[in-house]
């Protein structure tokens, strides 16, 4: 945690080497977040990089003794909320389309690089509600707990709970024959 | 261990990592903005700028657009300065025509192009006029130049059944010699002081080494003993001191650079992908290799370039071409060019509405789902609903009625050999044929509703074309030209027909594509003599009684077919645009499907008639490429 402030105390003051080692120290985490948030890679990398510059942008405004994992954790649950209300569920990707159909040749643009493991994940997550998603992602990956997970949501943690079981209950039935004991 | 347990360690073993270059791209556009906001924050005690903003707001957004412009632009920018070379050439060679098969290369002076045409000519051509000139027949395989221009090296096979060899044709005289009698088949490169080749040797289906033949001595030293079924590609270096080749473990590659006489070798094995098709840069300071990683959605295949010097890999290798995935390198010449064809395999599944009493067509082919490119096997569902689809890791399910994916069935480390696919009458199998994860081939069944998948039947090749028995207790297979029945209960194989192998290819009989009859008492197959297919014969499940169903007249061929639901008709491929329909016993075939509006290069194959009668499914292919030569891609020294 003390490094973190140490970062963001850095960061206030301008320092882009500060940036580069937030850069590098966070966005795998928010990557990973953002894709079983979203449940679309293209999506997850724009809103990763919104949070970064969000960041960047708003450097001065973050407070040196807050949480910067948390911080940067809310900006992406608000960000993904954003993009959910204004473009609805992307549609699932066109099956196998032909390499034909994907446009003309541009630099490398893909940021992430994910296993297979991490598709079936985001696969299953996406069967469920955002406010499901959120709450069983912020537990397991986020490390976050029922309260924390309630103020990011303004919800209850009753409500929080439910949602989590909900949500696992789901979960189980899409795969728990798949998941290895 | 509960589920949230389980759960937990889904989430710590899915795993997220970032693209160098593109990581390196996003964090300059987020630096940028850092940068410019603190700029900003610093020239907040400039009041004039500040007053102009404030009393007019749609400063406010025309700064904010252009601040978002530039960060749009930025990516674009790194990369053209940073990562890729900004003024690539890309020319396309007109003179070559595209009915070129596939290992066509250009001559080290860049201005003729060798290749093979579909009737195994070997054939060069003036890249400048297009005159074509033909040196060679019954050629297969890549074509190699000699390092001075004058000969052209192929594998010529002998038509008779006879050995093939490796010939060099003079380009001057038309003059041919052999290089060498009975070599590998699939030639990969020539040593520029002639005396060494480099081959790819199949030791049976799924299994091949990559070896270099010193022709003279005949001695041969094995570069990869197995190459995991990879068709993995070797090449000599300029100075013909060492070869780039590459192996494959998995989804990682290794780039070898080995001396010839086998006294140093290095490897790079770092590359987040697999790699293929290495090419030296004409002064041997490069490899340039086609390197694929796989994102979420689609994979990314670029062109990236590893430094040599000496005997050794220097540094990292960078990208120099992005998105290459439709592009196959074919070599690089002397004079810089490095010449490849581009295009693509178009490949889809069509569904064709049928009458089952009449076996007409009741409407025009449709196309269900486009994919990239030939179909590695589909079948339907026993209620007619679904169709299950070959893919690279598994099985998909698609909608039968709009082709939109419904599901994917995963099965982890088998590898489809595209050789057919069949789902049990009951629903609970579907039956492949595949190698598993140590290359051993057989018939696989997976268990529907839990993704299980066991070797039925284990072979030391790869059998194809598993059908079931509508009983669903059987299966009928094709293996090394014979048709084969199994019972499910007791994995013991019995073989329904009897192959020859005769003098030559003519008298070969050989016996394929394996369908059970409707009511289970016999199986009909295609039957071959030599490369005539024009027959299905049906043979009772006993093996006592072979009938012939169906016999093609006017030199029509049978390349694949199926059997209505009722058994009162079959549907049937020849090998090109149409599908074709013909009662059974005795009746006139008719056509009932063509796909010719789809260009010169469509054929339409593997026919699938619904489990309701009422549509037949079938694989379309269809090529379009063009050749060209890159140039000035190479990273600044």
């Amino acid at each position: 945690m003390w490094q973190d402030q140490r970062l963001v105390w850095r960061l206030r003051r301008g320092k882009v080497e500060a940036l580069r080692l937030i850069y590098d120290q966070y966005k795998l985490d928010l990557l990973k977040l953002a894709i079983i948030l979203t449940g679309d890679l293209h999506h997850a990398e724009d809103v990763v990089q919104d949070v970064f510059l969000k960041l960047a942008g708003s450097y001065d405004r973050i407070s040196a003794d807050g949480n910067l994992k948390n911080f940067l954790i809310t900006c992406l649950v608000n960000r993904i909320r954003t993009l959910h209300r204004d473009r609805g569920r992307q549609q699932a990707a066109q099956f196998d389309r032909p390499a034909a159909e994907r446009g003309p040749a541009s630099p490398p643009e893909q940021w992430a690089i994910v296993n297979e493991r991490m598709q079936r994940l985001s696969a299953a997550m996406a069967e469920l509600p955002l406010e499901q998603r959120e709450v069983v992602t912020l537990r397991f990956e986020g490390g976050m707990g029922f309260r924390q997970i309630a103020g990011i949501q303004k919800a209850s943690i009753n409500t929080v709970q439910g949602r989590y079981r909900y949500g696992m209950a789901k979960l189980r039935s899409l795969l728990d024959g798949e998941v290895e004991t | 261990v509960n589920f949230a347990d389980k759960m937990r360690r889904l989430f710590d073993s899915a795993t997220v990592q970032t693209r160098v270059p593109t990581d390196e791209a996003v964090f300059e556009k987020i630096r940028t903005a850092f940068t410019r906001t603190v700029d900003g924050q610093s020239a907040q005690g400039e009041p004039s700028s500040w007053k102009f903003i404030a009393t007019r707001p749609w400063a406010k957004y025309a700064i904010a657009a252009a601040v978002l412009g530039i960060i749009a632009l930025l990516p674009l920018g790194y990369g053209a300065t940073k990562l890729i070379k900004g003024f690539i050439s890309i020319r396309q060679l007109p003179a070559i025509k595209p009915e070129l098969v596939e290992g066509g290369t250009l001559s080290p002076d860049g201005k003729r192009f060798a290749g093979l045409t579909r009737a195994s000519e070997l054939v060069v051509i003036d890249t400048a006029t297009g005159a074509r000139r033909k040196l060679a027949q019954n050629c297969s395989g890549r074509v190699v130049w000699s390092a001075d221009g004058s000969e052209i090296a192929a594998i010529q096979r002998d038509p008779q059944g006879g050995k093939h060899a490796a010939i060099a044709v003079s380009l001057p005289t038309g003059g041919m010699r052999t290089l060498m009698e009975d070599p590998p088949y699939h030639l990969q490169d020539w040593s520029p002081d002639g005396k060494l080749m480099l081959f790819r040797k199949s030791l049976k289906l799924g299994l091949e080494s990559v070896v270099m033949i010193h022709l003279e001595s005949k001695k041969e030293t094995v570069l990869v003993a197995d190459t995991g079924g990879w068709p993995l590609s070797a090449r000599f270096s300029p100075e013909g001191d060492l070869v780039a080749y590459i192996t494959r473990q998995g989804d990682r590659s290794t780039l070898h650079l080995r001396a010839v006489e086998g006294t140093r070798q290095v490897e790079y094995a770092d590359f987040p992908g697999t790699i293929v098709s290495p090419q030296w840069s004409p002064d041997g300071a490069y490899v340039v290799f086609k390197g694929t990683q796989t994102g979420l959605e689609r994979r990314f295949t670029d062109l990236w370039a590893l430094r040599v010097h000496g005997h050794e890999f220097v540094g990292a290798p960078v990208p120099v071409v992005p998105d290459i995935e439709q592009i196959e390198l074919s070599n690089w010449a002397r004079n810089g060019q490095l010449a490849c064809r581009m295009g693509f395999r178009l490949g889809g599944i069509f569904t064709l509405p049928v009458d089952l009493q009449t076996g007409q067509a009741t409407g025009a082919p449709r196309q269900l789902v486009r994919l990239g490119g030939l179909p590695r096997g589909f079948c339907w569902s026993p209620d007619g609903e679904e169709i299950a689809l070959c893919q690279e890791l598994g099985l998909g399910f698609l909608s039968a009625r709009t082709g939109a994916k419904i599901r994917d069935f995963p099965v982890p480390g088998i590898h489809a050999t595209g050789r057919g696919l069949s789902w049990s009458p009951d629903g609970k199998f579907i039956a492949q044929a595949c190698l598993d994860p140590e290359r051993k081939g057989g018939v696989f069944l997976g268990t529907v509703a839990t993704g299980e998948v066991r070797l039925l039947v284990p072979q030391e090749d790869v059998a194809s074309n598993p059908t079931w028995s509508p009983d669903s207790q059987s299966l009928a297979y094709q293996y090394k030209g014979d048709i084969y029945v199994v019972s499910i209960a007791d994995a013991q194989p019995r073989r329904l027909t009897s192959s020859t192998k005769g003098e030559g290819d003519k008298s070969a009989r050989s016996f394929s594509h394996p369908v059970f009859a409707p009511d289970g008492g016999s199986v009909a197959y295609i039957a071959a003599r030599g490369q005539k297919s024009d027959t299905v014969l049906a043979t009772t499940i006993d093996g006592t009684q072979t009938r012939e169903v169906f016999h093609a007249k006017d030199g029509q061929s049978v390349n694949a077919f199926d059997w209505s639901p009722d058994g009162r008709h079959i549907v049937f491929t020849p090998g090109d645009k149409e599908v074709w329909c013909v009662a059974t016993p005795g009746g006139e075939p008719f056509r009932i499907a063509d796909i010719s509006d789809l260009g010169g290069e469509a054929w339409a194959w593997w026919p699938e008639w619904s489990p309701r009668g009422d549509a037949v499914i079938f694989a379309v292919i269809n090529e379009k490429y063009k050749y060209c030569v890159m140039e000035d891609f190479l990273p600044e020294e």
